[in-house]
């Protein structure tokens, strides 16, 4: 049987008989770095990249492995939580089963530094093994990481295509102002349509009332309104000048 | 020109040059002078008076 468990196996080739998993290592003096997402044996760990893994052989039946972990996180096992993160990217608290030994606690010894901790396994057979255990839903933190890089491109993005709109603007100021051609305003106008097109797809995501980030649905919406007055005041019918002038002078009781 | 009307055509100026970041907040002030302007006049409303300032060909 292979043993897997923290990326642990046994093979007759390794060193001490054992290989060491990406992130993980495991024997009498390894080290193993680092990685970010990995698996083991099948399982996939989340939320957790061990930036070092160093595993220190101790007398009797038992080793120490020590974990470092880059921040904050949450590890999740097959089936049931195998670790948890402190808030400060320490372990608060690890649950683990051993091999076909009942459940257990596993204790992790908080350690020191950023999301360090230590956990005391047990050699099992002179195999040190870690059965996988049934599997809860294989999520964790993957959609967190979508989500943020997801947020961070639609940011990008959103910026970029508002910044056009200045672009445009100058343009409009150079080509538009005096006598248009006809060709000028087809072409100003399916501009201004693409764009709108586009700032409508991105309002899908940022008027969501759970998108995360207003300061980018606000710049999106503002953008929206330019672009709508744009179409507006460069293609369609313009209002006569006494009519535009007797409105102002309404609105505006200092006109002068 | 009116003093409210040069600062709402300056909003608006702000509002299409500006760096996206700031686009919301000169959107948020071109849109409260408009709508201050549009107090003045009894169902006028802002397509109508957006149309008012576009100048005509």
């Amino acid at each position: 049987m292979t043993a897997v468990g923290f990326g642990l196996t046994q093979q007759d080739d390794a060193p001490n008989g054992l290989s060491f998993a990406p992130g993980l290592a495991c024997g009498p003096v390894a080290k193993a770095k680092p990685l970010d997402g990995y698996h083991l044996g099948g399982d996939q760990f989340r939320g957790c990249a061990f930036e070092e893994i160093v595993e220190m052989d101790q007398p009797g039946r038992e080793h120490r492995l020590a974990l470092l972990e880059p921040q904050a996180g949450r590890m999740a096992g097959r089936g049931k939580v195998l670790g948890e993160f402190g808030s400060r990217g320490r372990f608060a608290r690890i649950m683990q089963s051993i091999g076909n030994s009942a459940d257990q606690p596993l204790d992790v010894e908080e350690g020191h530094g950023r999301g360090c901790g230590a956990i005391w396994l047990p050699k099992l057979s002179g195999l040190w093994q870690f059965e996988p255990i049934e599997i809860a839903i294989p999520v964790g933190d993957i959609i967190g990481r979508l989500q943020n890089r997801w947020l961070a491109r639609l940011a990008e993005t959103a910026e970029e295509w508002s910044a056009f709109v200045s672009i445009l603007s100058r343009w409009e100021d150079n080509n538009l102002l005096d006598n248009p051609t006809p060709e000028l305003l087809a072409d100003h106008k399916a501009t201004v349509e693409r764009l709108l097109a586009f700032g409508s797809s991105l309002s899908l995501a940022t008027e969501n009332r759970r998108f995360p980030d207003r300061r980018v649905a606000e710049m999106v919406a503002a953008t929206q309104v330019v672009l709508q007055d744009k179409l507006r005041m460069w293609h369609s019918p313009r209002m006569s000048r006494t009519e535009s002038d007797r409105l102002l002078a309404a609105c505006f009781s200092d006109t002068q | 020109m009116s003093l409210e009307l040069e600062r709402l055509l300056n909003a608006l100026w702000e509002r299409d040059y500006c760096e996206p970041k700031d686009r919301a907040r000169w959107k948020a002030t071109a849109e409260r002078l408009i709508a201050d302007a549009c107090t003045g006049c009894p169902g006028l409303g802002r397509e109508q008076f957006m149309d008012a300032l576009t100048p005509p060909l």
